[in-house]
């Protein structure tokens, strides 16, 4: 019974001790709360992935095509899928007809909407509503009759529509008769580059946390040490105190826990204001996993405590005082060696395999971790190192390196934080500024500005003739794509060919003094057959491409002698392999397919390129516009880039600060500790100039060091990833400059913050003993 | 004199190649106070670090009521600095985050008494040392002898058998320094305690009923006439 209770007092004290203390044990415990409760909001975050995941792919696929061959009583929905941009927002449309009364209805609507009816998303409804929609009425002038359920509209603010079209839907080749729908069997996933950036951001982002987490708990390290031996004084056992040592730090543990759950609370309200990833999530969808649920719970407030046990383990505390054993430990650098090989060794491991598999994502986690937990576990040898060779110099510079030689390891820990932080952000950026490249992004070399608008040819002169109409276009040039196959066979190797006239290759193209009759080979980036190769043109039978068994050949075609090489920007929209003029095809027939027209556009505003759509809207699903690099506003994808690009910087500041208090206690601790050494140097004559530059080069030195093993680090593991994600390195030496002076500006500022408590410490009166 | 309570024998402490205390002895009977006197580093303090288990001997024995301290594991030496002795040091041993009250009544929790009844006993130690005034204050906001008299308190209240008091008045101006030490004595003979005082000051000494002398960590017993 003793026993419990005395477990019970001891937590008590220590509870006490933790929140009742003066003003250093209240900052102690506040920072302490702080990093723990941050800590515990993004683990909770990611704790919320799978559900979140979960909750998409069961939108997602709620709404399939069930069965598509004919099911006996049940009237046939006929279906063609038409897309449209809306200022850069992808609009999907279903076109849908109904072909009897006993027709199936997909899920999330009540009645399948008749012709000139529409059923539309909650966000498209919102969209159309609202002056801003004003452009794209024109493209849904339908009435109203129905707003999808959201259990079928896998994101947010998602912009799609069923369109209610007449009985010539039925006859259109490209509409399929639906006879169910079913919920089911779509699945989602995160693409490769995004998982690795997660991953790689919740590392980086941890690891700053657990070392603010570490350095917080220095604080007033000295009164607590006095604390614990006057609790032995007056006969606490060794074991006694530290329980109560362990309770202090399990305040923390649980003020931050709970903390750190209301925050998670508190921003998840925001989630469906948020796109990621070009994600957007709903609220309800936000519910992290129960099972890390309680292992968060258990797991959080257990590690304070083992922290604060691991913490004494070399530590006797005795009632006169609190003995640390610590032996002059040589740092050695081959176990520190080992883990960046070892991760450098993962990571090379994956090149070539298949991206996205979970070995793939584990070892590329594992490698991208070790590599960077790497950066602050060798950060201390080589300050050491550095520091141990310096010699000579001013005084103040005397003064830092004597300090760093007798202990470099705690600054050069926390720095460590500063440097995981700055090497994950430059992997990042690097990795960002690489795949913006493709992208699009501001900031990444433009395409040329122009609008391509693929239309059956049934419909191509109509649809010509509606675009020249209209102000903005200047002039257009029809494309022609086709594959053409080496054999009959089902997996017969095959080679596009876009086919454009002189004029057309004249204005799209570097080429001049083109000829009818001429072919080009484009660029060298895909095998191109051999001359003379006969190519045959397979047109499909399943319009829907579910079958591609089922083809007729309707012409061939011999690939002519003295095709030349010529190199097209990966930016235009040509099919690879072949470039031919209509008078190289001989005659041949190509396959009754859709033509691509290039609208040539020139500078046009988002409202032109709106009103563009508008002028063929007419033609329903049968054209598709695609505008590259004409809209001032970005697109979805390119959206997305950014805000990844800018939670990255953001993530890299917020990081960056954390880690710069971390300094700033690391600072504090030390000036109050050597409070009376300082007075003495002061009183001595020692300027508070000296002093003050001492500090900075204290800070500054390991600093230095960090920002070159990060940038190092960085670049290094961004070039392995970006190796294994078949990207081309590309380093954003200006981001590299901006974080590195950030960094650089971070030692400056926490040397300027301790000044004050550094002359209130160099008085005089701090001579005094007590 | 009567059987000791509390007995050094030949006791040798070295600090390195340092011997604070080489071949050492006094003794200490129930309701005696005892100066340990001697010029700084004789090894006064080590002295009494040792008599109270904090310390233990190199060579020689301490006994208590009977008991080897040196042969004692440190669960049952924990036990009796809680239960038997009381300490009074210049400064540092008051918890800074605890009131004033809260640490006079800390021996007590630590020993599992109940919060209630522990500050109970404890505000009737403060009163009786005339510092209930201070007993919600920290004690960084009461001055060095209130300070010290609430350190006198929380030696006292668990009913200890013997007191250390290492220079407790060593941070005090005379007129406080007289007031703590006549407080100490005084509640201490009343209860019974037997109290080791350590001191290089013959004014605090004079509140002894004996003096011994530590000088090169030898020990040599003066009685007072």
């Amino acid at each position: 019974m003793r026993g419990m209770r005395g477990w019970v007092n001891d937590l008590a004290l220590g509870v006490r001790l933790a929140v009742g203390g003066g003003r250093t044990s209240l900052a102690r415990f506040v920072l302490s709360t702080v990093g723990i409760a941050v800590a515990v909001a993004l683990l909770l975050v990611a704790a919320s992935v799978g559900t979140m995941v979960e909750g998409y792919q069961a939108r997602a696929s709620a709404n399939t095509i069930g069965e598509n061959k004919p099911v006996e009583g049940v009237d046939p929905v006929y279906m063609q899928w038409g897309a449209t941009q809306y200022r850069g927002e992808s609009i999907d449309a279903e076109y849908v007809y109904a072909s009897g009364p006993h027709h199936p209805v997909p899920h999330g609507m009540k009645e399948l909407p008749g012709p000139g009816e529409l059923v539309v998303s909650p966000g498209l409804a919102d969209l159309l509503a609202s002056p801003d929609g004003e452009l794209l009425k024109p493209r849904f002038p339908g009435k109203i009759v129905g707003i999808l359920d959201t259990s079928v509209v896998p994101e947010p603010g998602e912009l799609a529509a069923y369109v209610g079209a007449d009985a010539g839907l039925m006859d259109n080749l490209n509409a399929m008769p639906v006879y169910t729908f079913d919920a089911g069997g779509g699945e989602y996933r995160l693409g490769p580059e995004l998982l690795v950036l997660i991953l790689i951001g919740s590392v980086v982002l941890l690891l700053p946390v657990f070392i603010f987490v570490a350095s917080a708990s220095r604080i007033a390290g000295a009164e607590r040490d006095r604390r614990l031996s006057a609790l032995r004084l007056v006969g606490s056992g060794s074991r006694q105190v530290r329980r109560i040592a362990a309770a202090e730090s399990l305040v923390s543990a649980l003020a931050g826990l709970v903390l750190g759950g209301a925050a998670f609370l508190v921003l998840r309200r925001f989630a469906e204001d948020v796109t990621l990833f070009n994600t957007k999530v709903y609220v309800s969808d936000v519910v992290p996993d129960p099972v890390l649920v309680a292992v968060i719970v258990l797991a959080v407030p257990a590690l304070g405590v083992l922290t604060a046990l691991f913490a004494l383990r070399r530590t006797i505390i005795e009632p006169l005082g609190v003995v640390r054993y610590a032996k002059p430990v040589r740092r050695r650098l081959w176990w520190r060696l080992a883990l960046i090989v070892a991760g450098a060794g993962l990571l090379v491991s994956q090149i070539g395999r298949h991206q996205g598999s979970t070995s793939w994502g584990v070892a590329v986690s594992a490698g991208t971790a070790l590599l960077l937990v790497g950066v602050p576990v060798l950060l201390p040898w080589l300050v050491e190192r550095v520091a141990t060779r310096i010699t000579g110099g001013p005084s103040s510079w005397q003064l830092a390196i004597r300090r760093l030689q007798l202990d470099s390891g705690t600054s050069a820990r926390v720095v460590g934080g500063v440097a995981v932080v700055l090497a994950g952000a430059i992997t990042l950026q690097a990795i960002v500024a690489s795949v913006q490249n493709d992208v699009g992004v501001p900031g990444a070399p433009k395409a040329e500005p122009g609008v391509e608008v693929s239309a059956s040819e049934e419909i191509l002169d109509d649809v010509i003739a509606d675009l020249e109409a209209q102000p903005s276009v200047r002039g257009t040039q029809i494309m022609r794509f086709a594959e053409g196959y080496e054999g009959d066979g089902e997996d017969s190797a095959s080679y596009g060919l876009t086919v454009l006239d002189c004029a057309g290759i004249t204005k799209l193209t570097p080429i001049r003094g083109c000829t009818d009759g001429r072919a080009w080979t484009i660029n060298d980036r895909e095998p191109a057959p051999r001359p003379g190769q006969q190519l045959h043109f397979r047109q499909y039978d399943d319009t829907n491409g579910y079958d591609l068994s089922e083809f007729t050949t309707v012409g061939s075609w011999t690939v002519p002698d003295g095709m030349k090489p010529v190199s097209l920007p990966e930016s235009t929209g040509f099919y690879r392999s072949m470039l031919v003029t209509p008078g190289a095809l001989h005659g041949a027939k190509l396959p009754h397919d859709d033509a691509t027209v290039n609208v040539s556009v020139g500078d046009i505003s988002p409202d032109d390129e709106e009103r563009l759509r508008n002028a063929i809207a007419a033609y329903g699903p049968e054209v598709y516009v695609y505008a590259h690099d004409t809209a001032q506003d970005l697109s979805t994808g390119q959206r997305t880039f950014v805000a990844v690009r800018n939670s990255l910087y953001a993530g890299s500041i917020l990081t960056l600060l954390l880690a710069g208090v971390s300094l700033l206690v690391l600072a504090l601790e030390h000036i109050r500790e050597r409070r009376r050494p300082l007075a003495v140097l002061a009183a001595s004559g020692v300027q508070r100039g000296v002093l003050a530059r001492s500090l900075l080069w204290q800070v500054a030195l390991p600093i230095a060091l960090g920002v070159l093993v990060a940038a190092a680090t960085g670049i290094g593991l961004a070039a392995l990833i970006l190796r294994l994600t078949e990207e081309t390195l590309s380093i954003d030496w200006a981001g590299v400059g901006l974080l590195s002076g950030g960094a650089a500006l971070l030692s400056v500022l926490v040397t300027a913050m301790t000044l004050p408590f550094l002359r209130s410490a160099t008085r005089l009166t701090s001579l005094r003993t007590e | 004199m009567t059987e000791p309570l509390l007995k050094a024998d030949s006791i040798v402490k070295s600090f390195g190649p340092t011997k604070a205390l080489d071949s050492a002895s006094m003794s200490v009977a129930a309701g005696e106070v005892v100066a340990v006197m001697g010029p700084s580093g004789s090894g006064k303090s080590t002295m009494l670090h040792c008599l109270a288990g904090i310390l233990a001997p190199d060579a020689g024995t301490v006994t208590y009521a009977g008991r080897d301290l040196g042969a004692m594991p440190d669960v049952p030496r924990s036990t009796l600095r809680r239960t038997e002795f009381g300490f009074v040091f210049q400064f540092g041993q008051l918890v800074p985050e605890l009131t004033c009250v809260e640490n006079v009544a800390l021996p007590l929790r630590l020993g599992g008494r109940k919060r209630r009844d522990a500050e109970a006993l404890a505000r009737e130690w403060l009163a009786r040392l005339e510092v209930d005034d201070v007993a919600a204050k920290r004690p960084g906001e009461v001055s060095g002898g209130q300070g010290q008299r609430v350190a006198v308190a929380r030696a006292l209240v668990t009913g200890p058998k013997v007191i250390f008091a290492d220079e407790p008045t060593g941070a005090l101006d005379s007129l406080n320094g007289e007031h703590v030490m006549r407080l100490l004595t005084d509640t201490a003979r009343e209860s019974g305690a037997a109290v080791i005082l350590v001191t290089h000051e013959a004014r605090v000494a004079a509140y002894s009923d004996r003096e011994v002398i530590v000088r090169d960590g030898h020990t040599r017993q003066v009685e007072f006439a």
